[in-house]
């Protein structure tokens, strides 16, 4: 129902999961139509700049889906990502797919992570781990550091309230754990979930 | 004081208690045949027995009597607003062996462009009492807080674009405001999160540029408050017909800006075809006739004719459905 911006190469061509190959190239075929250099249809809303990314990603898209190897390759590679939900920061070695994680939305590149880090209103501690994560941090780094047990510390991300400290304890523990990993330490232990039903 | 009887033969398809439907014709810029696409798709849909009254809402500017061959109409929108006529059905012409009606801007106080508050208000209120099946809305062009706020009442907006840059530069300008007044009257609370949103930088330190991206972005952020956003944008189909085309590679244009928009602005613009360059469209106005009475045959008029052909049945469509 919602057109959202491509997250991937099928809402990059505006096609179905299940597309045909006819479809995946009448609708290649229709958007190198859209982005081509000096593009009328695109006058004004993209600049030149942005059209030759755009085009680049078309490419990828079309050269990964047009191969039914690699077409396979890429359906199973989105699955994962869709069990996990949240999916992982784009890895450095498949460019390509970072060009077009980054005009996609944020939310799947690097960057996305970080302007998230930046706006999030509360932290819980799926968001935590995830942000440990893309900051490639182990736990057992932030364990030896802080001198945390790395239990509390598993606890603060799974919320799990039956091995979480005490309060004050945690309090002190989110913080240097938030530390650790980069983001302000008042912020991350005002928003922690678990703590804001405790103070309610 | 004259009532208007309208095609008598018309059954109204939907019942009347909701008001008509109300479509509304717009462009970015001048001269790209508004009136001619809001009086032609009149005519085709009151062939199909639907009551259709065209409102000219190019305040200032109105000649959509011209299109449908009317001279000097006797009663205008300058009479309702005025008070002269209470009820907005009193002004409503009926046009000669169309079957249609008309609320004509003609020879308007000269003050009209700059209608108030509460006069626009009035007419809005109002247009949901025409008492047809169809209110066709021909606006003036460009951005201007009245043309918005009038578009953005239609079930159905009709963008009409020529294919050349200033055109088309001035229809994506166009929606650019349509889009961003349907959310300034999101509730204040999700208008915070919304301006916090834009004021974030994000990627490469760049603020967020297109409608999508930024629709993406509070879907992450505030799922919620996106989800009546979304509900808002939603509420009206946007269409794009591609008019005065003369080359043929113009003819792929329109399916290529409703491909730019969706990335662009994350919203689906429904193209309904182009009309071609006609040179009979200007001798039926000279003809002082409805192009569509006086060409029936001529292409534009069948295209036409498709083309609301095309919308009726979609509103069969989501009526028999809901």
């Amino acid at each position: 129902m919602n057109k959202k911006i491509p997250a991937n190469y099928y809402e990059l061509l505006e096609i179905k999961a299940d597309a045909s190959s006819m479809d995946i190239i009448n609708a290649y075929r229709q958007a190198k139509l859209t982005y081509k250099p000096d593009s009328l249809a695109a006058y004004s809303l993209f600049d030149e700049d942005e059209l030759e990314r755009i085009r680049a990603d078309i490419e990828q898209a079309y050269l990964t889906l047009s191969s039914p190897e690699k077409r396979r390759a890429y359906d199973a590679m989105l699955t994962e990502k869709a069990e996990i939900r949240i999916a992982p920061p784009a890895e450095e070695s498949t460019e390509s797919q970072n060009n077009v994680v980054e005009l996609s939305g944020e939310s799947q590149s690097p960057a996305g992570i970080r302007y998230r880090m930046a706006v999030a209103t509360d932290f819980p501690g799926v968001l935590l781990r995830e942000i440990r994560e893309f900051k490639g941090i182990e736990l057992s780094t932030i364990a030896e550091h802080t001198k945390i047990s790395r239990q509390y510390l598993q606890a603060i991300e799974d919320e799990d309230s039956s091995h979480l400290p005490e309060e004050a304890y945690l309090r002190g523990y989110l913080k240097q754990y938030a530390a650790e990993i980069g983001l302000d330490p008042d912020r991350v232990s005002h928003h922690y979930p678990p703590l804001q039903n405790r103070t309610d | 004081m004259t009532v208007v009887h309208l095609n008598q033969q018309a059954v109204a398809a939907f019942p009347a208690a909701d008001g008509p439907r109300i479509w509304a014709v717009a462009s970015g810029k001048g001269g790209v045949g508004k009136s001619f696409i809001a009086s032609s798709l009149g005519l085709a849909l009151s062939r199909h027995d639907k009551r259709v009254v065209l409102v000219d809402l190019d305040l200032g500017g109105a000649n959509l009597h011209t299109c449908l061959g009317i001279h000097n109409p006797d009663r205008t929108l300058s009479d309702f607003i005025s008070g002269k006529h209470k009820d907005i059905n009193d002004i409503v012409q009926a046009i000669p062996d169309t079957g249609l009606g008309l609320v004509s801007g003609a020879s308007d106080g000269l003050e009209i462009a700059n209608i108030k508050h509460f006069q626009k208000q009035k007419i809005i209120r109002n247009l949901k009492q025409i008492d047809a099946d169809y209110v066709i809305l021909d606006l003036g062009a460009g951005t201007a807080f009245n043309t918005l706020d009038f578009f953005i009442q239609a079930e159905r907006g009709i963008i009409s674009v020529l294919p050349d840059p200033t055109s088309i530069e001035n229809t994506y300008r166009f929606l650019k405001c349509v889009l961003t007044r349907r959310l300034r009257d999101a509730p204040g609370q999700t208008r915070k999160l919304m301006s916090q949103v834009l004021s974030m930088r994000h990627g490469e330190n760049r603020k967020i540029r297109t409608l999508a991206s930024f629709m993406t972005a509070m879907d992450q952020l505030h799922p919620e408050h996106a989800r009546l956003l979304h509900g808002e944008l939603e509420r009206q189909k946007l269409h794009l017909i591609v008019n005065q085309v003369q080359e043929p590679a113009d003819t792929e244009l329109g399916a290529s800006m409703a491909t730019a928009c969706s990335k662009y602005f994350g919203q689906n613009l429904y193209y309904l075809g182009h009309l071609n360059h006609d040179r009979q469209i200007v001798s039926a106005l000279k003809q002082r006739r409805p192009f569509l009475l006086a060409f029936p045959q001529s292409r534009a008029s069948i295209n036409l004719e498709h083309m609301a052909a095309s919308m009726l049945d979609q509103d069969t469509q989501s009526f028999s459905t809901c």
